[in-house]
């Protein structure tokens, strides 16, 4: 009687575990799995809308109208006009998911930094802004639109700089970066 | 004030970010009655320092995803804590600090040793006070919250009235059969959850907040374990969705923000409370 308890008190102690294991495993599954569908790239490669066609008498074209705004404004990111949480959030986006971002016109406000590649001996210049705590810091590169030379042609460091361009990604040394290139100092 | 909110609104960042933050301060409040009352009210600190430990030895570890470390390492301290029974030489309060303590002591000593970050401090700082996690969530991320906040306010409405039971009074509890110790099981576990997510949040410094400040705030307005819960999660659900509204239009740290009406919010309660006639 004894024993046979003390079996079903183990049974049940393995079932608890192998549940708890599993438990553990889905999370790991789900937090690892994907949701981006192919449908929801697809869509967003499309450049007309499916609305655009069915737009054609007057109201429609006023509606037609709103919606070439709509995507004029969501392929266009002004930072300079969000709160300095919600731009170290986004610029904190942009180096997480480039893929979001490339081909949008980002204008940032920040301040100006330069690098220079011991090796290489080239120079990347910055736009770096902080969080509301100002101890997390993250910078977003830029290359100024024609010959421009340094340090001319260019801010002092740690200056506030307003700049806006078209982020790309681009490779070097096989590693990827991100950058706003044909951009533009204000 | 509309149209700048109606802006931040449309990006994808800040919606994740209210969702997510809906879902945890829910979740953290609905067990945090339970909590409180059962004199745990410290083991948010306690398991999110466990936490911020094993992220550290994750990021040492070169882990892409410290969810993978994190999340049992968390789940099987808050075992060892809720499990332990009353007749144990160590009290709850003092397993608690000193699990606490040496986490966040071995974490932070492993992420200096062992640096593998450009900005350590602010990293650190970071997952301390959760200024910006919250804001920097991935799609995937956002759907674990969801599945895992569904499967605690299930678990919760289900195992209610046991929840009750337990809370008050857990030899009475095991007299009419209810399974006290795998209850304090599963409990223990979700709980665990529960913190790790919270982190994203408000931090590991501050997650003893989302816990307490609910459920003290509706102690002073209702008596009935019911009432206090719905209102806990009302108060909980506001108080997360305002305080990041807030800290994106004012450019505080969300954290700390949340944390802040929170409290503000607990005054008023304690006001009305004692103009009702509460202590």
């Amino acid at each position: 009687m004894m024993k046979r308890r003390c079996r079903m008190r183990i049974r049940k102690k393995i079932k608890v575990w192998v549940g708890l294991l599993l438990f553990i495993l889905m999370i790991g599954c789900l937090s690892r799995h994907k949701m981006v569908s192919i449908q929801q790239n697809h869509k967003k490669s499309q450049k007309v809308s499916i609305d655009q066609k069915v737009f054609q008498t007057p109201a429609g074209r006023k509606g037609k109208k709103i919606s070439e705004k709509k995507e004029k404004e969501q392929d266009e990111i002004d930072l300079t006009v969000m709160s300095s949480t919600t731009v170290y959030a986004e610029v904190y986006n942009m180096m997480c998911t480039p893929e979001d971002y490339v081909g949008k016109h980002i204008k940032i406000e920040g301040s100006f930094d330069v690098y220079k590649d011991k090796k290489t001996g080239k120079r990347y210049f910055s736009c770096v802004v902080s969080d509301a705590t100002a101890c997390c810091f993250q910078g977003l590169e830029f290359e100024l639109k024609g010959k421009y030379r340094y340090p001319d042609d260019y801010p002092k460091v740690n200056d506030t700089i307003r700049v806006e361009g078209t982020f790309e990604t681009y490779q070097e040394d096989g590693e990827n970066y991100c950058r706003l290139k044909d951009a533009s100092l204000k | 004030m509309m149209e700048k909110l109606a802006f931040y609104l449309q990006h994808p960042f800040v919606q994740y970010a209210l969702i997510v933050g809906v879902l945890i301060a829910l979740c953290s409040s609905l067990l945090g009655v339970t909590l409180v009352l059962k004199r745990f009210s410290f083991i948010g600190d306690g398991l999110s320092h466990v936490a911020f430990g094993a992220m550290s030895v994750a990021a040492v570890l070169g882990l892409t995803d410290n969810t993978v470390l994190v999340l049992p390492v968390t789940i099987i301290c808050a075992i060892l804590l809720l499990c332990r029974g009353q007749n144990t030489q160590m009290k709850g309060d003092a397993a608690i600090a000193m699990l606490s303590v040496t986490a966040l002591a071995f974490g932070y000593l492993c992420s200096n040793i062992f640096s593998t970050s450009a900005n350590l401090s602010g990293d650190v700082c970071t997952t301390l006070f959760g200024s910006i996690s919250i804001l920097t969530l991935r799609k995937e991320e956002v759907w674990m919250c969801m599945v895992l906040s569904v499967v605690v306010v299930l678990f919760f409405i289900l195992f209610y009235h046991k929840i009750f039971d337990v809370t008050f009074d857990e030899n009475f509890a095991r007299a009419v059969g209810t399974k006290v110790d795998a209850f304090h099981f599963v409990l223990s576990i979700i709980i665990a959850v529960i913190i790790v997510l919270a982190m994203k949040l408000v931090g590991s410094l501050l997650v003893s907040a989302l816990i307490i400040f609910p459920a003290l705030s509706s102690m002073r307005l209702f008596q009935s374990f019911k009432g206090v819960t719905i209102c806990s999660a009302v108060i909980s659900v506001i108080c997360a969705f305002s305080g990041i509204l807030i800290s994106i239009l004012a450019g505080t740290p969300v954290g700390a923000t949340v944390v802040g009406v929170d409290v503000l919010v607990f005054g008023v309660c304690w006001c009305l409370g004692r103009l009702h006639g509460g202590e």
